[in-house]
């Protein structure tokens, strides 16, 4: 905006000032439909879940008990709780970095020159899109735990006692988590190789000479130049990690004995399955902080690996 | 020399294609089984097709005896709609916070973010209530208003306008265009890329949702693709094959719009600003 | 930097005043709602609208459209309006449902779902609504007692009747010979039985014993041996008692060592239905009058080319030779917020005098002609050999069954079921001990039933 007003003639730019004050008021005019949305479905929601960990709330007589923190400090004494925040981080260990490696690892598959390239990516996009639902009804029957095709491969391969998968309290929640990852990962796949692509050629052929090996070469010059990308994706995929929810709430309903109940399906249980929705409430906001500290680790980590040109 | 390198491309190629198809293994099983019979669901040794008597009537039985279309119909309604209109307020307010500006948009748009990270199983409670009160429940426009504004859409096409060139729109004011017009008449063209590519990503997402409509719905005909199978699931427990035929129909909506725009797809997301 | 956050918490400020105001309008038009709905209810001859919340297994029936048409014409100034929910679903339904103040003015339960809605404070006593609909709590349902403080919250539908159904042809292809028609089996007769029947090597896998994933399969054996002692006297968990272990071992023996039912892990994967025993792949099966009426009578449903025979329901050693029964009641209710108890009550009344007998259950309201109810039941079952005799014996006619409780119903019952559940199947997968997971279902639902009872 200043270069174009430095040039510009003193009689256009008193009609410049006017201009940028009708641009500010038509601003609002645009912004004023998604404000009064926000207001209206994102924020008003949330501070009523807000001040539902605060009250005993019961709509059926109109009442409202104020219980200050009780709530919390029953979620902070509650085994349950930390059970599920557990559950997080361990789903989190998990499906996050297998996420992005699987990501990164498929873009520059995608990134070489190959024959039916197209159809390669095709495949690794089409579990992203296909319905969630869907993907899962069919995992449920390929995890079959006698019958299912992936045992009877391992049994055929000689392993006497495959795993049970859904109800060893061992197996369930790593599987949700690949079973996560491997629905999530196209969308990662397509954006790595965006950036991949955006990758001059120049840089490569300049370390080419220095005799960087391919290695070498992915460490110092592409990862740097993707660096943004990843960023963008690994916060993308922590919160996609804190909030993850079919699978438990579709394949395991949070059991076996626990094992798969994270913070999120704990709070649904919590509050439709034993009507504590001030509970869960609480658990909410914690979760939501949770979130918040995450992210701005990251944020603040960033500086020591995130490159912008 | 030149022979040993195009037969290394071709198994690189080969290996890569395998590495694909590996990863579509359960989808791959799906297709397959939703055309056997129900005995031959775990048969050994496997066959991928029994060609010659493939089993059409999973699908028939589907089509005409089960209330999957009603089911197709509501969740394209809800789904375009509910898209439509995301984008279009996706598209005024990023104009308004990316390019617009005005007094506090950059505060209140960070306190926009902020709320992107609040886990929306909380919020269904106020929600049901809000709908409660206007008479909207058990409708489908109880679906369709949670998606319309969406924060991590609106973020995006701020992205897009940070960078719009102030040269074309201001060009745009002197041939006598007014805020609003410029918008419609040199923006929104410009912009059509990231929003086929937001369109599509919140088409694969609304289509996935299954605990909206598992709490605002109460009516069956109501019912959207996945708690319609959800509920198929439970109703017809160990047919597989059903079950399958049924998860196939499901997706194929999605991947018909898929393939359809994938090369734009894709395309979009390469060129513009939505890898953020 | 100061100034931005000045702003920030302005603006927060603002928001929060009108959510406060969004709040408070909210709550004036929900009064006012209610006290509008009140003084129409009060109004005599206006047309009322009662939402009875139910599940489909019951509301999606031809059968209950044209209860609910004769119900129409009865009482014109009644209408209904229908709410169905899969019962899987159910629980979180009603919860949302009532939690966002969702006038529902019946609903149905079992037993574990309404003394839930008790204890959460749900429901109305409805006592006095009962007189004015001239029903007598205290005698029109037989030995029917009141559900708390003396008070009467629900309105019985029927009582489970159980018994052991199984399948003709899986005893005759094992050369075995069929159960007594009046002499039950022990537990352990049962699990011998179902190791000979059971035939894991044919074209489909035969179990002997068919079982659902509901908490008296596992721990019904022991309810019988300790007369439902599900809580110790001081209110607290009693599921560690040696009956209930005893129980538990029990089908440890018949699943994991003679592998004559189902693996828990297949099980809960394949999403086995309840009415998955009908396939014809299992020999035996406990099961109530539902699985008679939902599917030995619907053969169009539920094709088969077996005889099935039902037997009485087995028990332990000690209590050889006795008839007994799990007993559980399905009821209605009225919610507390519902301005037409009146209304609502003259709905269940109707629901138990003149559709019950139609779902195939003997309804415990005992004003209604229920003579038909074994004749036309034994005439449905002919095909499978079974005679009037067997039928007025087992589902309901014979006096003398001992009734013990089916599920834990006084504390946190709703904690107690899923917590269970969730937790035992750990026994059974051999990754724990079966005093293991006992222990753990003990220590939860006690904490649970602490949490209840503080509020």
């Amino acid at each position: 905006m200043a270069t174009i007003l430095k040039n510009m003639p003193e009689r256009k730019l008193s009609r410049a000032y006017s201009l940028e004050r009708l641009e500010r008021r038509a601003g609002l005019m645009f912004a004023l439909p998604v404000i009064v949305g926000f207001l209206l479905f994102v924020l008003i929601p949330m501070i009523c879940v807000f001040l539902l960990s605060l009250y005993k709330v019961d709509l059926m007589s109109n009442t409202f008990e104020f219980k200050r923190f009780e709530y919390y400090d029953k979620m902070l004494h509650d085994p349950d709780f930390w059970k599920s925040v557990r559950n997080t981080l361990y789903y989190m260990v998990i499906y996050v970095p297998l996420t992005l490696a699987l990501g990164l690892g498929m873009a520059l598959i995608l990134n070489t020159k190959m024959r039916a390239r197209g159809l390669v990516r095709t495949f690794f996009i089409i579990p992203y899109i296909t319905t969630y639902v869907a993907t899962l009804v069919v995992w449920n029957v390929f995890l079959h735990p006698t019958e299912g095709p992936v045992n009877s491969l391992l049994v055929s391969l000689g392993i006497a006692n495959p795993p049970q998968y859904m109800v060893d309290t061992d197996w369930a929640l790593p599987m949700l988590a690949l079973i996560g990852a491997w629905k999530d990962v196209g969308y990662h796949c397509i954006l790595f190789l965006a950036a991949l692509q955006g990758v001059s050629k120049d840089y490569y052929e300049a370390s080419s000479i220095d005799g960087a090996g391919r290695f070498q070469r992915f460490k110092h010059i592409t990862f740097p130049l993707i660096s943004p990308t990843s960023f963008f994706l690994l916060l993308i995929t922590i919160i996609g990690g804190l909030q993850a929810f079919y699978q438990m709430a579709l394949l395991t309903k949070g059991g076996p004995a626990f094992s798969t109940t994270t913070m999120t399906y704990h709070i649904y249980r919590s509050a439709f399955e034993y009507y504590n929705f001030s509970y869960a409430s609480a658990v909410g906001m914690f979760l939501f902080l949770l979130t918040l500290v995450l992210i701005a680790i990251n944020w603040f980590g960033q500086k020591k690996w995130v490159f912008y040109q | 020399m030149l022979m040993s390198q195009n037969v290394r491309y071709t198994i690189r190629s080969v290996i890569f294609l395998l590495i694909g198809l590996v990863f579509i293994t359960p989808l791959l099983w799906m297709v397959s089984t939703s055309l056997k019979f129900e005995n031959q669901v775990f048969e050994r040794p496997f066959v991928f097709i029994h060609w010659g008597q493939i089993n059409w009537d999973n699908y028939r039985q589907i089509l005409t005896e089960t209330a999957f279309p009603a089911w197709l119909w509501n969740s394209v309604f809800v789904v375009l709609i509910s898209v439509v209109l995301r984008l279009l307020l996706s598209a005024l307010g990023g104009y308004a916070f990316g390019f617009l500006k005005f007094r506090y948009s950059d505060t209140i748009f960070f306190f926009f973010l902020m709320t992107m990270f609040i886990p929306y199983q909380l919020t269904l409670l106020p929600q049901f209530i809000s709908f409660r009160f206007i008479g909207l429940l058990d409708t489908h426009w109880a679906l369709i208003i949670p998606n319309i504004v969406d924060i991590l859409s609106i973020f995006l096409m701020r992205q897009f306008f940070l960078s719009f060139p102030k040269e074309l729109v201001h060009a745009a004011y002197m041939e006598g265009s007014g805020i609003f017009r410029s918008f419609i008449k040199v923006a929104l063209p410009l912009a059509r890329t990231p929003l086929l590519t937001l369109g599509l990503l919140s088409f694969f997402m609304i289509w996935d949702q299954y605990y909206q409509p598992l709490i605002f719905l109460h009516s069956k005909e109501m019912y959207t693709i996945p708690i319609g199978l959800q509920s198929f699931q439970t109703q017809f427990g160990k047919q597989y094959a059903l079950q399958m035929a049924l998860a196939c129909l499901a997706i194929i909506p999605v991947l018909g719009v898929f393939l359809a725009l994938q090369k734009q797809f894709i395309e979009s997301i390469v060129s513009s600003g939505l890898k953020g | 930097m100061i100034k931005k956050w000045g702003l920030l918490a302005v603006a927060a400020m603002l928001l929060f005043t009108l959510a406060a105001c969004g709040g408070k309008g909210n709550n004036s038009v929900n009064s006012d709602a209610s006290s509008q709905a009140s003084s129409s209810a009060a109004a005599s001859g206006e047309t009322v609208t009662l939402k009875f919340l139910n599940i489909s297994e019951y509301m999606d029936s031809v059968e209950f459209k044209a209860f609910l048409d004769r119900f129409q014409v009865k009482y014109p100034n009644i209408k209904v309006d229908p709410i169905s929910v899969p019962h899987e679903q159910y629980i979180n339904k009603r919860n949302i449902m009532l939690a966002s103040g969702e006038q529902v003015d019946l609903l149905w339960g079992n037993g574990v779902e309404q003394f839930d809605a008790i204890n959460k404070g749900f429901l109305m006593a409805i006592d006095e609504a009962a007189k004015e609909v001239d029903v007598d709590m205290t005698k029109d349902f037989g030995d029917f007692k009141p559900d708390k403080d003396g008070k009467y919250y629900r309105f019985p539908i029927q009582q489970n009747n159980w018994m052991l159904y199984y399948n003709k042809k899986v005893f005759d292809d094992a050369k075995v010979p069929y159960p007594d028609e009046k002499v039950p089996m022990t537990w352990d007769e049962v699990a011998e039985v179902a190791q000979k029947i059971t035939n894991l090597n044919g074209k489909e896998k035969v179990y002997g014993m068919f079982y659902n994933n509901w908490g008296m399969y596992f721990y019904g054996y022991g309810s019988q041996l300790n007369n439902g002692k599900f809580y110790t006297d001081d209110g607290k968990v009693n599921i560690n008692a040696p009956e209930f272990v005893r129980s538990l071992e029990w089908m440890n023996d018949v699943m994991n060592v003679k592998k004559a039912a189902m693996p828990i892990a297949e099980f809960i994967q394949n999403n086995t239905d309840f009415l998955s025993y009908w396939n014809g792949n299992y020999g035996m099966v406990v099961g109530a009058q539902w699985y008679a009426q939902l599917a030995a009578t619907k053969k169009d449903k539920f094709p088969r080319d077996w005889k099935t025979g039902i037997a009485p329901m087995p028990v332990p050693s000690e209590m050889a030779g006795k008839h007994m029964n799990w007993s559980s009641i399905d009821s209605l209710a009225v919610p507390k917020n519902s301005t037409h108890a009146k209304e609502a009550l003259i709905l269940a009344k109707e629901y138990v005098s003149d559709y019950t007998l139609s779902t195939g259950a003997l309804p415990m309201y005992t004003k209604v002609a229920k003579d038909n109810y074994f004749e036309e039941l034994a005439s449905a079952l002919k095909d499978d050999d079974i005679t009037l005799e067997q039928v007025t014996y087992l589902f309901g006619g014979d006096p003398a069954v001992i009734n013990v409780e089916e599920k834990p119903v006084l504390g946190a019952p709703q904690e107690y079921e899923s917590t269970f559940l969730d937790i035992i199947s750990q026994y059974y997968t051999g990754a724990k001990k079966v005093d293991e997971v006992l222990n753990e279902v003990k220590v939860k639902v006690d904490a649970a039933i602490e949490e209840q009872q503080k509020n």
